[in-house]
């Protein structure tokens, strides 16, 4: 299958005209040398690159992936591999994908591939290095038009656990179909999705009902069972099953979301499954690490988030949500509270200022509280300059209460996106980040204090050095999350467009 | 390592001809949609963006504004939502609430993502009124609202 793919990208390319053709094409390579902080080697050198081309001719689209990794410390894996290569075929509403490729199928309740661009993931286990993404390689066909849409799709799903040097990290083989029919405002929609995983095989079907109630209120329902053995509306212990309802009215001005969720035993295979959190996902650097990692066993609550615009160039953002995890016999409870500010003053001034509230006692924290302020200057010739301030309090009751606290802050200088220098720091005096398992004494606080610079000379290249100790934990980048690990040390980036 | 080297000579000899995929994507009111049956008399701009991204968020206003100012010269605007399933939600309301007047569709499988080879949010391109790229801008920071400003007054002025 590979193979065909790259001889049909090549013939493609030598036998068409290429005025009529179109090459796209981009490259990352990070060369890091350090290590997490007190590890050894402390000097361990590591090399990640990433190619990515695809050549479009007319309505034929081939593109190949390919990615290595090189490192000081042989315990590591090394690789070189084509981790994605494909052949798709888009006209008038028709789509057809051979090799690799992303879908997501509804909301995400039962299937959802995604990539995070230009990321580099490294875990804890393996130590290798590789971009993240969950793709499909296998076989879809589509069609869509304004008042049909149709999917179908089969291949194995790749598992985001394993690092590219597992030969066998696409487990979960799918075979799946989705139908919407529009009738009138209304769209109506049914899954059905086949997994043949390890573990076990397994048969799901969803049903969805989306439109527009009005202009300004718009709503989506889906509710998804798992159909082999179990009854569709059954909701025993051991059946697997998941409902989410969002309702969203907008108007100039004003603008809100409602979302409800109920989730239980809705993780299939090794994870294909990815329904809506219902969780902010903040861009302010300590919120974003405090996050809620939504748990598909059992998980149900809601999320409400507004928007208003209280006078001109101002924007006030709220979000409140809560997800109760029922395990046996013991209910866990998280919720949030957030409320953000937002106003461009005069003379090229920016402000924003937030304050949360949250609290999770599955991680046995009472209370978080956390407030910041963005404040941002425009200066003559097009440089501006930013200071960011954040700080957290948590409340955490283990064997006994504890008051802990994280602050971060940034300096950061940029002439338009051309280039951005930043002096970083961030100070913790959390006992589970700062006491380095790796050293006798324990630690009471922590300081990461970095620099990082970016140079764009062109439109093509960026150029990004950091330098220092970076502060790792949860991250969540677009809808996803995942663990980065601390790194001490100095990491070039280059990231190269065709 | 082998296939890295040729891939990265391949890569940094050929060269880039513009041409637009047939690609069709759902609106905010559920309509699907091309980009070519969006485009503008002169110039189309689009912008790529979702709503976990601060700078893209922070740029949302400022385009509008801009694009109120072009709009009379024949300069669209269009706005691609990347957002997945966890916060497309929020989609529909803050663009409404922002007062953001030109099309967004929504690009969830990252369809156009890929084919416009974008791997930073937010990342703008303007085409001309053949469809040829003539700007790209990646990120959004105090000052560049100016910059895009200048671009598409130059554009004009060379047509």
């Amino acid at each position: 299958m590979r193979k065909y793919i790259l001889i049909s990208m090549v013939l493609l390319v030598l036998q068409y005209n290429p005025a009529n053709a179109q090459f796209s094409g981009n490259s990352l390579v990070e060369y890091q040398l350090g290590n997490i902080p007190e590890t050894d080697p402390k000097d361990a050198s590591t090399i990640y690159g990433q190619f990515n081309l695809n050549y479009r001719w007319k309505s034929l689209k081939a593109s190949t992936r390919i990615e290595n990794f090189y490192s000081t410390v042989p315990e590591r894996s090394q690789y070189t591999q084509f981790t994605q290569y494909s052949l798709n075929f888009t006209k008038k509403g028709f789509k057809v994908k051979a090799g690799n490729f992303y879908e997501t199928l509804g909301k995400g309740l039962l299937y959802r591939g995604f990539e995070i661009k230009n990321s580099i993931l490294e875990d804890q286990v393996y130590r290798v290095r590789r971009s993240f993404f969950r793709d499909t390689r296998g076989i879809f066909g589509g069609y869509s038009n304004k008042d049909i849409s149709i999917k179908i799709l089969h291949g194995n799903s790749l598992s985001t656990e394993l690092p590219p040097t597992f030969d066998d990290n696409r487990v979960d083989q799918a075979t799946a179909s989705e139908i919407k029919v529009r009738i009138k405002n209304q769209r109506v929609g049914a899954i059905y999705l086949y997994n043949d995983s390890p573990a076990e095989k397994a048969q799901y079907m969803s049903f969805s009902l989306e439109g527009d109630i009005t202009q300004n209120l718009g709503y989506y329902g889906e509710y998804a069972h798992r159909v082999d053995g179990q009854k569709f509306f059954g909701h025993e212990k051991e059946d697997g099953y998941g409902g989410y309802f969002n309702l969203n009215y907008a108007t100039s001005g004003f603008g809100a979301s409602v979302e409800i969720k109920d989730y239980h035993n809705l993780f299939i295979g090794s994870g294909i499954s990815d329904p809506p959190t219902l969780v902010k996902e903040h861009y302010y650097r300590l919120l974003n690490r405090s996050t809620h990692v939504t748990n598909l066993v059992d998980e149900r609550g809601f999320q409400v988030e507004a928007f208003f615009v209280p006078r001109e160039n101002q924007l006030l953002t709220f979000n409140t949500s809560k997800a109760i995890n029922q395990f046996g016999d013991t209910k866990f409870v998280f919720n949030e509270y957030f409320l953000e500010w937002s106003i461009e003053l005069k003379d090229e001034r920016q402000l924003k200022v937030f304050g949360d509230y949250s609290s999770d006692n599955l991680l046995l924290e009472k209370n978080r509280y956390a407030t910041g302020i963005y404040y941002t200057q425009g200066m003559a010739k097009n440089w501006s300059f930013s200071i960011e301030s954040e700080a957290q309090q948590i409340e955490r009751e283990f064997s006994e209460k504890e008051n802990l606290y994280n602050v971060y802050m940034g300096f950061i200088v940029n002439k338009t996106t051309k280039f951005s220098g930043a002096f970083i720091w961030e100070f913790t005096t959390d006992p589970v980040v700062a006491d380095l398992q790796q050293t006798e004494k324990i630690e009471e606080s922590r300081h990461y204090l970095s620099v990082a610079f970016t140079y764009k000379p062109n439109r093509k290249n960026t150029f990004s050095l950091f330098a220092g100790n970076r502060r790792g934990g949860p991250a969540c980048t677009s809808g996803i999350c995942y663990e980065v690990l601390d790194f001490k040390g100095v990491e070039l980036h280059w990231a190269m467009k065709l | 390592m082998k296939y890295f080297i040729l891939l990265f000579f391949v890569v940094s000899i050929i060269e880039v001809k513009a041409q637009h995929p047939d690609i069709e994507l759902k609106t905010l009111d559920q309509q699907w949609v091309s980009i070519d049956g969006l485009k503008g008399e002169t110039l189309t701009v689009v912008d790529f963006w979702a709503t976990w991204c601060k700078p893209c968020v922070t740029a949302l206003p400022k385009l509008a504004e801009i694009h109120r100012e072009f709009q009379e010269q024949g300069v669209e605007f269009i706005g691609i939502n990347t957002d997945g399933p966890r916060n497309i939600a929020k989609v529909k309301p803050l663009v409404k609430t922002l007062g953001i007047n030109y099309p967004i569709l929504l690009d969830t499988d990252n369809e156009l993502v890929n084919e416009y080879n974008v791997t930073a949010f937010p990342t703008l391109f303007i085409f001309d009124r053949k469809g040829e790229l003539a700007f790209t801008h990646e990120g959004f920071v105090k000052g560049d609202e100016k910059i895009i400003r200048e671009e598409i007054s130059k554009l004009l002025e060379s047509l």
